[in-house]
């Protein structure tokens, strides 16, 4: 069957589980876990309602999702003049190369202690998204 | 009577079998940690988007009059109607969550190379629309937040070379925001975005069964 093509990597079979119930289990008590959760912020945060849209009120300050805030107020620190670089080009060149990854990071050398430069970019491009989000939170 | 319909689908289908081999007795390797659970977190945030939102779009009405005044029967009057909407938000904010968890531990564990690279390439564009859900979805309450955040990402698009005015009056039905906007997104939001999302979500899910999980390092 087609199981065994992440057994070749190191060729032996034994270090194998069945998904049930081993790994599904573990992928159960995960699940309930988070969806316990979300319905525990469900019922003791309810959700509020704004004020309904007003065309007219352009003095109202807006503020995206957390998930958006980081382009949001890298939008906001560059000058209008280089607008282009939050808007097209950082999300063009950073999904391109997200999703090139595996063709630059291409040896087969998985252990991430010997990737030092994909880690160390990894861990750079995190702590900037993060540090724009936290900033774009408190500081705007 | 019942026995024998089940037993004849079996043999035309084979579901059970297929159960059996393909789900339940799947290998997969062992010492798999909790990382490795961030992936199927992610799909369980989105099958309770898909429950909570086909839920909504009973009650939702996608226009500018009333838009509103729906979200806000749902949220205060429809009974459960804070739940539903209340698990879809967090659900919402959870899947970026574990999406981003999922593709930290794949680069860490290296598990994006060969023979998985396109394993990774899906995944990478079903974030890409995950946003774009998020980026409609906020819109639907139709509140003030929510106009005038998609007053500023709307126009995004523009600087892109030669077509991106077309992207910006595509998205927004017009030269401002308004009840084609609206009508837009919601489209976007309940009908474009799943359809392409259950695709490449298919692809993913095939791909991982073909090749199975990375080995823990």
């Amino acid at each position: 069957m087609q199981d065994d093509v992440s057994a070749p990597e190191n060729g032996d079979t034994e270090k194998q589980m069945i998904f049930f119930p081993n790994f599904l289990f573990l992928e159960a008590i995960a699940a309930i876990i988070v969806f316990a959760g979300i319905v525990a912020l469900a019922v003791f945060i309810p959700m509020a309602m704004g004020d309904p849209a007003d065309p007219s009120a352009s003095a109202f300050k807006p503020k995206p999702e957390w998930y958006f805030m980081s382009a949001f107020y890298l939008l906001k620190l560059c000058p209008s003049s280089i607008e282009i670089v939050p808007t097209i080009i950082g999300p063009a060149v950073g999904g391109a190369l997200l999703m090139l990854m595996p063709f630059i990071d291409k040896h087969p050398e998985r252990s991430p202690k010997k990737r030092p430069i994909a880690m160390i970019l990894t861990a750079v491009i995190t702590v900037s998204v993060v540090g724009l989000t936290v900033a774009g939170i408190y500081l705007d | 009577m019942f026995g024998k319909i089940i037993d004849l689908l079996e043999e035309r289908f084979t579901f059970k079998k297929s159960l059996q081999e393909d789900v339940f007795e799947h290998k997969v390797p062992n010492k798999l940690n909790f990382t490795f659970c961030f992936g199927g977190l992610t799909f369980l945030m989105f099958l309770l988007l898909v429950a909570t939102g086909i839920a909504m779009l009973f009650f939702y009405v996608p226009t500018v009059d009333h838009a509103f005044t729906s979200v806000e029967y749902i949220t205060f009057d429809l009974p459960m109607g804070n739940v539903i909407r209340g698990v879809h938000h967090w659900s919402a904010n959870g899947i970026i969550v574990f999406i981003c968890l999922h593709m930290l531990r794949v680069v860490v564990y290296g598990a994006y190379k060969n023979p998985r690279e396109f394993h990774w390439i899906s995944g990478v564009l079903l974030f890409a629309v995950t946003l774009g859900f998020g980026f409609t979805g906020y819109l639907l309450p139709w509140d003030q937040k929510a106009y005038w955040a998609t007053n500023v990402g709307v126009l995004m698009p523009k600087g892109v070379p030669f077509i991106g005015d077309h992207i910006v009056s595509f998205l927004m039905g017009g030269s401002n925001i308004g009840a084609l906007t609206l009508s837009r997104f919601f489209a976007l939001h309940i009908a474009v975005l799943p359809l392409i999302t259950a695709v490449f979500l298919l692809a993913h899910f095939l791909m991982i069964r073909r090749t199975g999980v990375a080995r823990p390092l």
